[in-house]
């Protein structure tokens, strides 16, 4: 009986020609829009923009450092602009937002103290980074191959000077990729149109379908499940065949993490679905309705994320930080974001965790209320 | 003797303030055609809907095959096939595929079902039309189809309410043929509709509903003979005084002459020659009349002579 569900839900998913359109389609065209739009030119204007920081040197620090950024202050494409200060006039322009980051050059090394996560303090840690690892191999070659220092120091002005191409974690850093990345946390909730559709399936008070469904001699469980399961499997379909379009046809950089792409779209689209399945599941409004209830609650989501106002994810951050970890699509957003600032994956698997939570939170709700077994009024 | 398949005791239903169902008592017996009967929100659908455990009630008991029917009864309900009011199949799936479809919900077997759902088609006279999305159905056709998804596994019940709403004449008489023959295949059935000629055709025992009382219960002649109407005759009849109209009324056997729009309508009840009677009286009255016909009683008379109002009002 299972099989049998599921086989037809495929089926009607495959045939639903509003289904196709929203959430394979229409994801395409966005997608191709914001590429025709941004074009290239965003890559290099948002890569070199200045970054405001504070140099705060203490007691026996290292001097090599202050002319490293004395050398990312020069030029045409000036990458940083360095307030050299104290540490409570630091940490107040940082509080302020004025500066991105602090480096604070002390007896025990090098250290940058930032306050948000983003592209531009991505920046500034392979900035440190860098300087961290050439230090580190002038003072190998020094007690190694002392013979060898000329070629190095000869090749050091030539490496640090190019900053962008050495990445933290082999990610993107295109700014442009937070609206793909937006983009794709919408796709995967428009899971909510087929979640919508398998609730009022089985609401006997909403759908005469629903009728003949509850009527049957198969458990409704089963059948909810094979909706339930089919339109997952299918949102996540749909929006793989999104994001492999725009990395391999619109040439969209998503970096090296396609694996981790996997699991955010899996779980992305689960919550999508069980988003719907909870909408879907209150109330005696028609379905049509409820559709629309949920396209609202997903594009809600979705301009909170950044889908519209690229940078409106970080002031929610700072601003309530509360919302972006209740938020599914803000959620979908940072975990992308995540792959591209940490070496590990720890930020990564607790958005996941979370909205596994939410969906099996919304799944369960939503079944506890559809779940009844005569209805009082139909 | 015969087996209740259904048996309804005591049933009350109400929504806030309204009774639907107003202490129903039915006793569907195996191998019957059993018609309810009643106007529109008379509670035909809500008495069918707690038999399919579907609505909850206030009061009362539903037994289906001797059990008491509960929303997870699936023993019971295997052997149920509904055809709703209003056609439920998938927009997206072919004839074929919807029938396959909700036939699948009881039959596991494929190669049963296969078997099944081509007999459905065959039943309903579909095989036309397989290949069809529904939307390319006509109305007639459509109704068939949802008739073919109810009935395709096989039922020992089978419930129809209102199969022939919005149904053209043709589609309908295939329809109530197709009653007497999944009848005459072993199946009981229910059938509920507000065409009074429909229930008359098809079923062996009909129960009248109204505000979700049965008012009256028994075979169509049984019906009828509860009430005082033996025969109805209508003449054309041109200038009739109010003296001629209640001198009519004083005439052997009539016991309500009505005169409206140049039409007569005399309601006998018992004796002979009526008619006979009637037309000697309006020739000695030099009363012209053109056209004569007489009628005998219908299930309206029996709900409206019980009710006071016309089944479909």
């Amino acid at each position: 009986m299972f099989f049998h569900s599921f086989y037809y839900n495929v089926k009607c998913q495959l045939r639903t020609k509003e289904l196709v359109f929203w959430n394979l389609f229409f994801p395409i065209i966005l997608g191709t829009l914001f590429v025709s739009t941004f074009g290239g030119n965003m890559q290099k204007e948002e890569i070199f923009f200045t970054i405001d920081v504070a140099y705060v040197a203490e007691d026996g620090g290292e001097e090599g450092f202050v002319e490293l950024l004395n050398g990312l202050q020069e030029g045409e494409d000036q990458l940083l602009s360095v307030k050299t200060c104290g540490m409570d006039e630091a940490e107040d322009l940082l509080g302020k937002q004025e500066i991105r980051g602090i480096f604070i050059n002390g007896k025990d090394g090098i250290r940058l103290l930032v306050k948000e996560e983003g592209i531009t303090e991505s920046i500034l840690k392979t900035i440190l980074n860098q300087y961290q690892k050439t230090q580190s191999m002038i003072g190998k070659v020094m007690r190694e191959r002392p013979e060898k220092l000329g070629d190095v120091i000869a090749g050091l002005g030539e490496e640090i000077s190019f900053v962008t191409e050495e990445k933290y974690t082999e990610a993107s850093m295109d700014a442009m990729t937070g609206y793909f990345y937006a983009l794709i946390a919408m796709n995967c909730l428009y899971g909510c149109f087929a979640g919508v559709t398998c609730a009022v399936s089985i609401k006997a008070d909403v759908t005469s379908l629903a009728v003949r469904r509850n009527i049957a001699s198969t458990n409704r469980f089963v059948v909810m499940a094979a909706d339930l399961i089919s339109s997952v499997l299918f949102q996540f379909c749909y929006t793989m065949v999104s994001v492999v379009y725009l990395k391999y046809v619109q040439k969209v950089d998503f970096g090296n993490k396609m694996p981790y792409l996997f699991i955010v779209v899996a779980v992305g689209s689960f919550i999508g679905v069980a988003t719907g399945f909870f909408i879907g599941s209150v109330g005696k409004a028609r379905a049509g309705t409820k559709i629309g209830l949920a396209l609202s609650v997903t594009m809600t989501e979705c301009f909170l994320s950044g889908l519209m106002i690229g940078n409106l994810y970080h002031v929610i951050q700072s601003v309530c930080p509360i919302l972006n970890k209740i938020n599914p699509a803000a959620l979908i957003v940072d975990a992308l974001y995540s792959l591209d600032i940490y070496s590990d994956f720890r930020r990564f698997w607790g958005n996941m965790e979370i909205m596994g939570l939410m969906s099996f939170l919304l799944i369960a709700a939503g079944y506890l209320t559809v779940r009844r077994e005569r209805y009082a009024s139909i | 003797m015969t087996q209740p398949v259904v048996v309804i005791e005591n049933l009350v239903k109400r929504y806030k303030e309204l009774v639907a169902l107003d202490h129903l008592n039915l006793q569907i017996n195996e191998g019957e055609i059993f018609g309810l009967l009643g106007p529109n929100g008379s509670g035909k659908t809500t008495a069918i809907s707690c038999v399919l455990a579907l609505l909850n009630f206030d009061k009362g008991s539903v037994k289906v095959f001797g059990k008491e029917i509960q929303p997870d009864s699936y023993d019971i309900k295997k052997n149920i096939g509904v055809v709703l009011q209003n056609v439920a199949v998938f927009r997206e799936l072919t004839v074929y595929e919807n029938i396959d479809y909700f036939c699948g919900l009881y039959i596991k077997d494929k190669r049963l079902r296969k078997q099944y759902v081509n007999e459905a088609v065959e039943f309903v006279g579909l095989g036309e039309y397989v290949k069809f999305y529904p939307k390319k159905l006509s109305g007639g056709l459509l109704r068939r189809l949802n008739i073919a998804c109810g009935i395709a596994h096989k039922p020992k019940l089978i419930i129809l309410d209102e199969p022939t709403v919005a149904v053209d004449p043709q589609s309908r008489n295939r329809i109530l043929e197709g009653i007497e023959d999944l009848n005459a295949q072993g199946a009981t059935v229910i059938y509920t509709s507000h065409y009074m000629e429909e229930v008359e055709q098809v079923c062996s025992r009909i129960a009248i509903i109204d505000k979700g009382r049965k008012i009256a219960e028994g075979t169509k002649e049984e019906l009828k003979k509860m009430i005082k109407t033996d025969e109805k005759i209508h003449i054309e009849v041109v200038g009739l005084s109010e003296t001629q109209l209640s001198q009519l009324r004083q005439l052997p056997h009539v016991y309500r002459a009505d005169y409206a729009a140049n039409e007569l309508t005399v309601y006998c009840n018992g004796g002979k020659h009526n008619i006979v009677h009637i037309l000697k009286y309006l020739q000695e009255n030099e009363v012209s009349f053109g056209r004569v016909y007489t009628q005998l009683p219908t299930l309206n008379d029996v709900f409206l002579e019980i009710t006071g109002k016309e089944l479909r009002d």
